[in-house]
């Protein structure tokens, strides 16, 4: 079956020439319909550049300089402003980071949801859209829609505003919802219900969605398989639970021993240095300064993704060897 | 609506700002209701109680502000003059806050050419001063109302678009506006709906702030007679045909000054207090 989305060798660079700094470095990303997918990776790496990448919504100094993105077989990065418009918030959605910001402060909330379907034609005004958009703030178990309609954002708590911005991105059923830390600005209680409330609408809506977060428990509750990014590129992909119970990648092991754990009580490790300033990538794997296993080989030539397992795959020197032998 | 209301219990604690508000709307009232409220025809004169004295200083409640040299009586005049200092004040000013309002939200959203365009023009325009400007304007286009309004309103949109180009600037990389991009917004309704209304309240601040600006400026033009003509009644118009007879009869040109003063004064108390009501870093 073809992907729903089909992200092939994408690159986006800011600048130009030598200087040019490589947000997103050649990245291959699938994702199935109604599949969850996660992209993990520390701040800085380039995931927020890969989706407004996808989007077309990157920052006027950024361009895509490489790659397709192949949604429902055609290519995103190919069609015309006029039509990425259309597809956007009726295809596909992007819920930006902060609920908080990501509101207009002058606008009723009630409204701001319906805007996407007076945008794309589903309803031909604010109030043909009213009963749509009390039913969507239902769905997203706003607790008295009515009220909340009328409502400015600042009126509303921070769970509830990212619930208001969900709502907006599913108004229009989008059949896939790219969703950029959608939990990161709110406290862990309401993250929870946040995430229950994504799987709700991968379950129930059949909404594919690509989660981006630092945070692997999050990307762990909700998705089926997730990439790990690093510095631009992927280092390594695979069914969640296959790659937390074993990450292959001495980066994905370094992340995992980052997150603390009531149960075990294991000291946490953090991985020493830091994300490599991009426009001065290091030569060889990218990972190789910070990396506790690095070899004199590293130094020389980055490794391909090689399968590591039942579809996975990990971008690192120890297991090129191993196919080799 | 609850907007309204939140502005207005601001405004009120403010003294200085009610107490002006309530001046203007006076003001105003009494300009709309001249024909009504005014004892004597502004035009007809009355040689036979030409320069009287106002009721303070020896004068009758006939004509309690005095005549002037052509017998008119001044409150009559005055009451008159209001109506064209305000219908010029607002009638630039709305003309003025749309044109720039226009022109910066295009200039800071598009940037480009059309923010190169839009801000040469306001740089030329700024680069006269004031009064030179319509003074040359006047004596190209010739006297008169409309020249009047076309002349205040081709200075007037200049600060409004600088502060509009400003605002938009800034709005534009908020993150409500790219949530509105990412939900398939085109960049007319993100004019509209996403960055307008956040730029509104310094627009109105701006504007009736300038109200007085352009009060002072058709009186100035007035006074010079380059403004609207004789014998309508202008408050401009009044200080100039006044000043022969400042030593001895010097509330012909004063009172209208008072007049300016007072309109100017109150309008900026106002727009002072309106900022000040309208930015909720100022609110407790």
């Amino acid at each position: 079956m073809d992907a729903l989305l089909d992200v092939q060798g994408l690159k986006t660079h800011f600048g130009s020439g030598e200087h040019a700094v490589r947000a997103v470095d050649g990245v291959d990303l699938a994702v199935q319909a109604g599949e969850a997918m996660g992209l993990v990776g520390e701040s800085g790496c380039g995931k927020s550049m890969f989706a407004r990448s996808l989007m077309r919504l990157l920052p006027p100094n950024g361009r895509v300089v490489a790659g397709q993105a192949r949604f429902r077989g055609e290519d995103l990065l190919a069609k015309s402003e006029a039509e990425m418009c259309a597809l956007r918030g009726s295809e596909i959605a992007l819920v930006l980071q902060n609920p908080l910001t990501s509101l207009n402060p002058t606008l009723r909330v009630g409204v701001q949801i319906g805007e996407p379907l007076v945008a794309h034609g589903v309803a031909r005004s604010h109030r043909g859209a009213r009963g749509r958009v009390l039913e969507l703030m239902r769905a997203m178990h706003l607790p008295s829609p009515e009220e909340h309609y009328r409502q400015y954002p600042h009126e509303l708590s921070g769970g509830m505003r990212q619930r208001a911005v969900i709502a907006a991105a599913l108004a229009c059923r989008p059949s896939l919802l790219i969703c950029d830390e959608p939990t990161t600005a709110l406290d862990v209680a309401v993250q929870a219900g946040i995430l229950e409330l994504l799987r709700e609408i991968k379950d129930r809506h059949g909404a594919a969605i690509l989660l981006i977060s630092h945070d692997v428990a999050v990307v762990n509750h909700l998705c089926e398989r997730l990439a790990v990014m690093y510095a631009g590129r992927l280092v390594e992909t695979g069914p969640t639970r296959d790659v937390l119970a074993a990450p292959k990648h001495p980066y994905t092991q370094g992340l995992l021993q980052c997150v603390p754990r009531l149960r075990t009580r294991r000291e946490m490790v953090p991985i020493s240095g830091e994300v490599p300033d991009p426009a001065a990538l290091p030569t060889g794997c990218k990972f190789h300064p910070r990396c506790p296993l690095v070899e004199p080989r590293c130094l020389d030539s980055e490794p391909p993704l090689a399968p590591v397992g039942e579809g996975r795959l990990a971008r690192c020197i120890l297991y090129e060897q191993g196919r080799s032998l | 609506m609850r907007e309204l209301v939140v502005v207005w219990g601001q405004l009120r604690r403010n003294k200085a700002a009610a107490v002006a508000g309530v001046a203007l709307a006076l003001l105003v009232a009494a300009a709309l209701a001249a024909p009504v409220l005014a004892p004597h025809d502004p035009l007809e004169g009355d040689l036979s109680v030409r320069l009287a004295p106002p009721v303070w200083s020896g004068g009758t409640w006939a004509h309690p502000l005095g005549c002037d040299q052509h017998g008119r009586d001044v409150l009559s005049r005055l009451l008159h003059g209001a109506r064209v200092s305000i219908f010029v004040g607002l009638v630039v000013v709305l003309a003025s806050a749309a044109l720039g309002t226009a022109l910066g939200l295009l200039a800071g959203y598009y940037g480009g050419w059309c923010d190169r365009v839009i801000s040469w023009l306001v740089d030329t325009l700024l680069a006269f001063p004031y009064l030179v400007f319509a003074i040359g304007m006047m004596a190209v286009l010739g006297a008169g109302l409309v020249n009047i309004v076309a002349t205040l309103t081709l200075k007037g949109w200049v600060p409004f678009c600088r502060v509009v180009r400003g605002d938009t600037l800034v709005v534009r990389t908020r993150e409500h506006v790219a949530a509105a991009k990412a939900l398939g917004a085109g960049d007319g309704y993100i004019l509209r709906r996403e960055i307008l209304p956040s730029v509104l309240p310094s627009v109105l601040v701006l504007a009736t702030l300038t109200v007085a600006t352009v009060i002072i400026m058709e009186a100035s033009l007035s006074f010079l007679g380059l403004g609207v003509q004789p014998p309508t009644p202008t408050w401009g118009g009044m200080i100039a045909e006044g000043r022969n007879y400042i030593l001895n009869q010097w509330w012909l040109s004063t009172l209208p000054g008072v007049a300016i003063v007072a309109v100017v004064m109150s309008t900026n108390l106002f727009g002072e207090g309106l900022r000040e009501a309208l930015d909720p870093r100022l609110h407790d």
